[in-house]
């Protein structure tokens, strides 16, 4: 429709000089029916006389009003229309009172009233749609922390390869492969053909293992249950003034006792406040989560950082080659057994010596990944908090000081807008789902009645 | 001419006071209304039972800035009559069930009148019927009959103008 179009079939709809007139003289009839209504007379004779005794007779043909009715409806209007004990609202059940003020229930008509039926199916509409509003906010809430970037305590997590969840299923984050799967073990010495046939195994993770899940890895999944995954993490201690040397002591000591190892260490004491230790362990992956719990109890935790690297594909890639190795190691040996000259004895001898060195490359090289997915290196460094005053951000500083209080309640802040975010996230779908459901149920609904109008022609 | 009910501008409260005073104004002419609209004495006083009382239930959620209180329950009682109506699924004659209701009519003149504008308002279509039956009984303004129906105002006079012409044919016709 052209613009044109438009405004002409506005101009129609627009009422012309003659209806607004005509309108004008059916409020006035209308006013005038009321009072020969009230009155009891007919319409006097005059240009609008037809036009009043139209209205009149329009307004009286209807089924006249029983003053019990009247009488009834009028107490329940005086009451508030009090609810009916084990009975819904009114509202919602349509009829309530038409037995009392001779409806038609009382007219023996048993059937459900008006409304009835279409309550009935509002609250499963309601129920239902809610139900949906709520499944997709929590399909868009589910989705927000898979695709939001982790964090941890630290507050700077690293990145993460995909398959870093295979961390926290394999309990120990140590090599595992499939069971059933060809799994060399890379201690297997390479002998004889029936010590290479017979080296394949499976290295698997200590049952006993207990894992907790990283703080900082997904959540495990049955998929990911075979990966080779290597973990490091480091952990900034703030101990109190004069505790760093004894915090280090604690620290090697809960580390022997879950059996890892100090690779390195390094402490500086300084008596003017200075004094700081640096540690670089080496535990057991399986043990990687209690050992960091236990240093984080020993101080105050400034920072922790965890990282994972998911090896499995070098480990495979490893292992296949070592495998493929013993095949041919195996192949020589039969050929060694057929062979008829010492030429023929010296080649494949030459060829074997080949094949054992590759051999022994591959299982170092095998070793190396198991041993970086059994084991979990851990820095930690100790560090002396900062005096009262000084600006420093520890255990000692904690009286109150403006600017600290300003800060903490920066964070407040900040955690509570991250958190409305999130709600709103979650809310935001959901207020939409509703209100276009809102929105479609009254079309509906207008519809059905327009048509209900239609039908009863 | 029906005098406007005034609820209270500021935060609705329970007082039911003015609802009272609407429901004294307003039954005779939602009941005959929707006994016009359905033809059936005992469905109308129903319906029209209902729609005091949904009335009352949403008094509190009633705002006087969007319309008068008299409109704003008739398009409620206009809206419980379609309900129902289409649950009835009546598609017949909406005027076949009077007979037993009639009002009683002494008057010869006055009887022939009646029957004339009933086969009149037969003729009409449902749509015009029934902004007929609203503007008659209801009284509302144009703004307030927009406001029901959910059109424009221009609209709903321009519909209002024709529907008149065309009862007044059919009764011309009738008669």
């Amino acid at each position: 429709m052209s613009p044109r179009d438009r405004r002409a079939a506005r101009r129609a709809a627009r009422p012309s000089d003659a209806q607004t007139r005509e309108l004008d003289a059916l409020d006035a009839a209308l006013a005038r029916g009321n009072a020969a209504l009230a009155r009891g007379e007919a319409p006097q004779a005059g240009a609008d006389a037809e036009l009043a005794r139209l209205v009149l007779a329009v307004r009286e043909d209807h089924p006249p009003l029983r003053p019990a009715f009247a009488d009834e409806l009028g107490i329940r209007v005086a009451a508030g229309f009090p609810r009916r004990s084990g009975r819904r609202a009114p509202d919602a059940s349509g009829l309530s009172g038409r037995a009392g003020h001779g409806g038609r229930l009382a007219r023996g008509r048993t059937t459900s009233g008006p409304g009835q039926g279409w309550g009935a199916r509002r609250q499963w509409l309601v129920g239902l749609g809610a139900a949906a509003s709520l499944a997709v906010g929590v399909v868009v809430v589910a989705g927000v922390p898979s695709s939001a970037p982790s964090s941890g305590s630290s507050g700077h997590a690293r990145s993460s390869p995909p398959a870093v969840g295979s961390a926290a299923n394999t309990p120990s984050g140590a090599l595992s492969s499939s069971p059933g799967g060809p799994a060399a073990s890379p201690e297997a010495p390479a002998g004889g053909p029936a010590s290479a046939s017979s080296s394949t195994g499976q290295v698997t993770a200590p049952a006993t293992a207990q894992s907790i899940a990283p703080p900082l890895a997904p959540a495990p999944t049955g998929a990911a249950a075979a990966r080779a995954v290597e973990s490091d993490a480091s952990l900034s201690l703030l101990a109190p003034r004069g505790q760093v040397q004894h915090v280090a002591d604690e620290t090697i000591a809960a580390t022997d006792r879950l059996g890892g190892v100090v690779e390195s260490s390094h402490v500086s004491v300084d008596d003017a406040g200075g004094s700081q230790a640096t540690l670089a362990l080496e535990v057991p992956s399986s043990a990687l989560d209690r050992t960091l719990a236990a240093i984080s109890s020993l101080a105050h935790v400034s920072s922790r950082s965890q990282d994972t690297q998911d090896i499995t594909d070098p480990t495979g890639a490893a292992r296949q080659r070592l495998a493929e190795s013993r095949d041919e190691r195996v192949a020589l040996l039969r050929q060694l057994g057929r062979a008829t000259t010492p030429n023929q004895v010296a080649a494949i001898h030459g060829q074997l010596g080949l094949v054992d060195g590759r051999i022994a490359k591959d299982q170092a090289s095998l070793k190396a990944l198991v041993g970086r997915a059994q084991s979990a290196s851990v820095n930690v460094t100790i560090a002396e908090t900062a005096r009262p005053g000084t600006g420093g951000s520890g255990q000692a500083g904690s009286s109150w000081r403006p600017g600290r209080a300003v800060d903490d309640a920066l964070g407040v802040l900040e955690a509570c807008f991250a958190v409305l975010v999130v709600a709103l996230a979650g809310l935001v779908p959901i207020a939409g789902v509703a209100g276009f459901g809102w929105w479609a149920a009254r079309l509906v609904r207008r519809r059905r009645r327009q048509g209900a109008l239609a039908n009863a022609a | 001419m029906i005098s406007a009910i005034s609820p209270p501008r500021a935060p609705v409260t329970a007082d039911a006071g003015w609802f009272e005073e609407l429901y004294r104004s307003s039954l005779a002419d939602v009941h005959a209304y929707v006994g016009s609209l359905l033809r059936d004495a005992a469905a109308a006083e129903d319906i029209t039972a209902v729609a005091f009382e949904r009335a009352y239930r949403r008094r509190v959620i009633f705002n006087p800035a969007r319309g008068s209180a008299r409109a704003w329950l008739f398009g409620i009682a206009r809206n419980a009559a379609l309900d129902e109506l289409r649950r009835r699924r009546r598609s017949a004659s909406l005027l076949g069930e009077i007979a037993a209701d009639e009002p009683a009519v002494d008057d010869e003149e006055q009887r022939m009148r009646h029957d004339t504008v009933r086969a009149g308002l037969e003729r009409l279509e449902p749509a015009q019927r029934e902004l007929i039956l609203l503007k008659f009984h209801a009284q509302l303004s144009n703004a307030e009959l927009a406001k029901v129906l959910g059109c424009s105002v221009s609209n709903a006079g321009t519909r209002l103008c024709r529907a008149l012409e065309r009862l007044r044919e059919a009764c011309d016709v009738t008669a």
